[in-house]
């Protein structure tokens, strides 16, 4: 008896160093993220991966005044879910200019733009003073690590402005072939992340389900690994 | 309808839709959660359920506990290459789902979905006295390469 009581003794004191140690490797693990923090850009951005940080651009006019109620409140909503998921969020609304897109974009895991698009050749994203093409895309240090998500209409129309993304570094780049109802898309938006981060899916699996309950949006592609 | 009896309902559904005979397998019931769904418009039951290896979501009305969807979420048949017609998956889309009377087909679509894969997208729409009921339609995924059903959504109006 005494000698299994010795033996659980033991046991107990090997769970509470490991337990001790866990907490040491997890200390290591946040300086670290502190430290790429603190990284250049160029360098911050290959070990992003690391580093929780999101960027929510909502409802840029475009030249014209193409306001969109829908996208403005889908910002907010986008940020509550990412900040639920232990992301630290930039957002930014109307207005919103192409430097403050592509400055923004740099060292961070995840980009949501909820505005406009079009395609003419190239898929394009229209911002307050101008447009975004691919070109502008590839000539970046710095593209998000894990997701682009492109909320705006035709966004997926061709693989041209997913594959500036994916060759300089994205995981997943996420469109539409279509345009795409202001409205249905804040709800078809919000629906995706909060069964990718929340629910702990996979974004094939969080596309496809909210894609079940919302086929209004049923016109999106995901390009991914 | 009791959760109880909401449970019997979802194993049942699942016993038949997963051919499970054996008694002995009955669907265990999971998790099970209610929310708002602004494209259904109304309060939806969500409950994730699993039968031998096999598992299933199925999604029952929040009011009268009617099933309205259902996505087959792992499955045992045998992985198989089979590249479907827009015409073969039109028939299995029918046979997964019993068509209402006032349905009218609206589109057999291929989906691109990227980087794999494409998915066909069978829908129907509600049709009443020559006028299409706003917001209602059945729509049956399939996975062209390997013939399954993926999934099934039915929003459907009484029209009085």
């Amino acid at each position: 008896m005494t000698e299994e009581k010795n033996e659980i003794k033991r046991l107990a004191k090997d769970i509470f160093e490991i337990k001790a140690k866990l907490v040491d490797y997890a200390k290591v693990l946040l300086s670290i993220e502190y430290y790429l923090e603190s990284l250049s850009a160029k360098w911050a951005n290959v070990f992003s991966i690391f580093v929780k940080g999101a960027f929510v651009c909502a409802d840029p006019h475009a030249l014209s005044n193409g306001h969109l109620p829908g996208a403005y409140d889908e910002g907010q909503q986008i940020e509550d879910v990412l900040e639920r998921a232990d992301y630290g969020v930039t957002l930014i609304r109307h207005p919103a200019s192409k430097d403050d897109f592509l400055t923004n974009m740099s060292n961070k895991s995840i980009v949501h733009l909820a505005g406009h698009g079009s395609v003419s050749g190239d898929v394009y994203f229209l911002f307050d003073d101008g447009n975004i093409y691919p070109a502008d895309i590839r000539a970046q240090s710095s593209v998000p690590s894990l997701l682009m998500y492109a909320g705006v209409c035709l966004g997926g129309a061709n693989d041209t402005m997913a594959n500036a993304f994916r060759d300089k570094g994205t995981k997943y780049y996420v469109g539409f072939t279509r345009t795409i109802p202001d409205w249905d898309a804040k709800y078809f938006d919000d629906l995706v992340y909060e069964k990718w981060l929340i629910e702990g899916k996979s974004l094939r699996t969080a596309l496809d389900e909210a894609d079940d309950i919302y086929p209004a949006l049923d016109c999106w592609v995901l390009w991914e690994d | 309808m009791n959760e109880e009896e909401i449970d019997n309902k979802v194993r049942e559904f699942i016993s038949k839709k997963l051919k499970v005979e054996d008694a002995r397998l009955a669907p265990e019931i999971g998790k099970k959660k209610r929310s708002w769904s602004p494209g259904l418009l109304r309060e939806v039951i969500e409950v994730k359920a699993r039968a031998a290896d096999q598992s299933m979501i199925v999604r029952l009305d929040g009011e009268t506990q009617e099933t309205i969807g259902w996505r087959y979420t792992d499955r045992a048949i045998a992985s198989r290459t089979v590249n479907l017609s827009k015409e073969e998956a039109f028939e299995l889309a029918e046979s997964e789902i019993e068509i209402p009377f006032d349905a009218e087909i609206d589109s057999v679509e291929l989906l691109n979905r990227g980087t794999p894969g494409k998915t066909y997208s069978v829908k129907w729409k509600h049709i009443v006295d020559g006028l299409e009921v706003e917001g209602d339609f059945i729509v049956v995924k399939i996975n062209p390469r390997t013939g399954e059903v993926i999934s099934v959504t039915k929003n459907w109006s009484v029209v009085t």
